[in-house]
């Protein structure tokens, strides 16, 4: 997957060491998903998920003026985060697991497999009816949307190479992929709100 | 802005966009900034749901959202990097841009009044000529050549001229006598 994210985090994180903590703000609002997916896959507990997520972004807040840029930014955050969950199953006298999972595993992968035997009936449910939300959501958009959208969170292809397989310009890509969240979002809302 | 954070949790959105939205974020937080940061937990639950990643795809936007405030909060009393927040970099060449401007303003003023003959008002006096924001100037022929993106930049520049010309009213110029 070509990926262009890297000038903006570092631009975000040369941000965070002039003192601006908003830049930090995108940062966290960026990757906390994906710290949580990666934390979740040594910690059972949410609540511990979520404490060992937040200690991650906290250390790495501390560890910013030492960043140097030669690795990319989620990168270098993937690995303060698999060492505080490790260090958090040591202080909890339980054995970290032998291997660390593939820093390229932390994009677009299929991580239910692994996870399913953490989930309760409860959670299996829940995230089973967001996916029916999310899925039909997508089926019901017009076919220049579905398609956009598919190629980007499906594929992970770039914009230019969306624009390129679907002959349109990238402004147009980025409409329509954006058109199609927002669409989806207001369905996601209307369930959530009840 | 709510496409510039579609982008952005692609990794597509410009630089002058993410200032723009840095800009948004550091305001009081309003109805702007909620629905801010709203869409950009939902795009990436959409994301998480959608790659199957379950641990995150099981919270939320609601408990993603609160988590988020919890690691801000928590990151504010942290100690701050550096002296003041950081100038956004567009402003550096806007400053340059406005004084250069300014100096074209005052001397084509007083160039034009000398021409005119009538004597040059300035010790204390105030511009009173209405300074005009920069609402759309997409259709001036400088800009209409360029990108939609260089137009926006540049708009942003003028802006800043403006805003700086109004801050300036009282700026004095030398008379010459004739």
């Amino acid at each position: 997957m070509v990926s262009k994210k890297e000038p903006t985090d570092k631009q975000l994180v040369e941000r965070v060491k002039r003192g601006d903590k908003r830049a930090f703000d995108m940062l966290i609002l960026k990757y906390q998903h994906k710290i949580i997916g990666l934390v979740g896959r040594y910690l059972r507990d949410q609540d511990e998920v979520q404490d060992v997520t937040q200690e991650s972004f906290i250390k790495a807040y501390r560890a910013v003026p030492n960043f140097r840029g030669d690795s990319a930014f989620y990168t270098w955050l993937y690995r303060i985060a698999i060492n505080t969950a490790k260090n958090h199953l040591v202080s909890r006298s339980r054995r970290p697991p032998d291997t660390d999972i593939d820093v390229d595993d932390g994009e677009f992968q299929d991580n239910s497999v692994v996870l399913r035997d953490n989930e309760s009936p409860e959670d299996v449910l829940a995230t089973g009816q967001m996916e029916i939300v999310i899925y039909g959501a997508i089926d019901d958009l017009p076919e220049e949307l579905k398609v956009a959208v598919t190629l980007r969170e499906f594929e992970g292809l770039s914009y230019e190479e969306i624009a390129e397989v679907m002959g349109c310009p990238v402004g147009t890509v980025r409409s329509r992929i954006f058109r199609a969240r927002e669409a989806i979002e207001k369905k996601i809302a209307a369930i959530e709100n009840g | 802005m709510k496409e510039t954070i579609s982008a952005f949790v692609d990794g597509e959105a410009s630089e002058i966009e993410v200032h723009r939205m840095l800009r948004e974020l550091t305001r009081e937080a309003g109805d702007s900034e909620q629905g801010l940061k709203k869409s950009l937990l939902s795009f990436l639950h959409i994301r998480s749901v959608v790659s199957k990643d379950a641990v995150a795809a099981r919270m939320s936007v609601v408990q993603h959202g609160s988590l988020f405030q919890r690691i801000s909060d928590a990151v504010d009393n942290e100690e701050n990097h550096g002296d003041q927040p950081a100038p956004i970099a567009w402003q550096k060449p806007a400053i340059g841009f406005a004084i250069a401007a300014s100096l074209v303003v005052a001397i084509t003023v007083a160039v034009n009044n000398l021409d005119s003959g009538e004597p040059i008002e300035v010790a204390g006096s105030e511009v009173t000529a209405p300074v005009t924001t920069v609402a759309n100037r997409a259709t001036e022929p400088e800009l209409r050549e360029l990108t939609p993106e260089r137009q926006q930049q540049l708009r942003e520049y003028l802006n800043e001229h403006d805003r700086m010309v109004r801050m300036k009213r009282t700026t004095q110029l030398v008379n010459n006598p004739k």
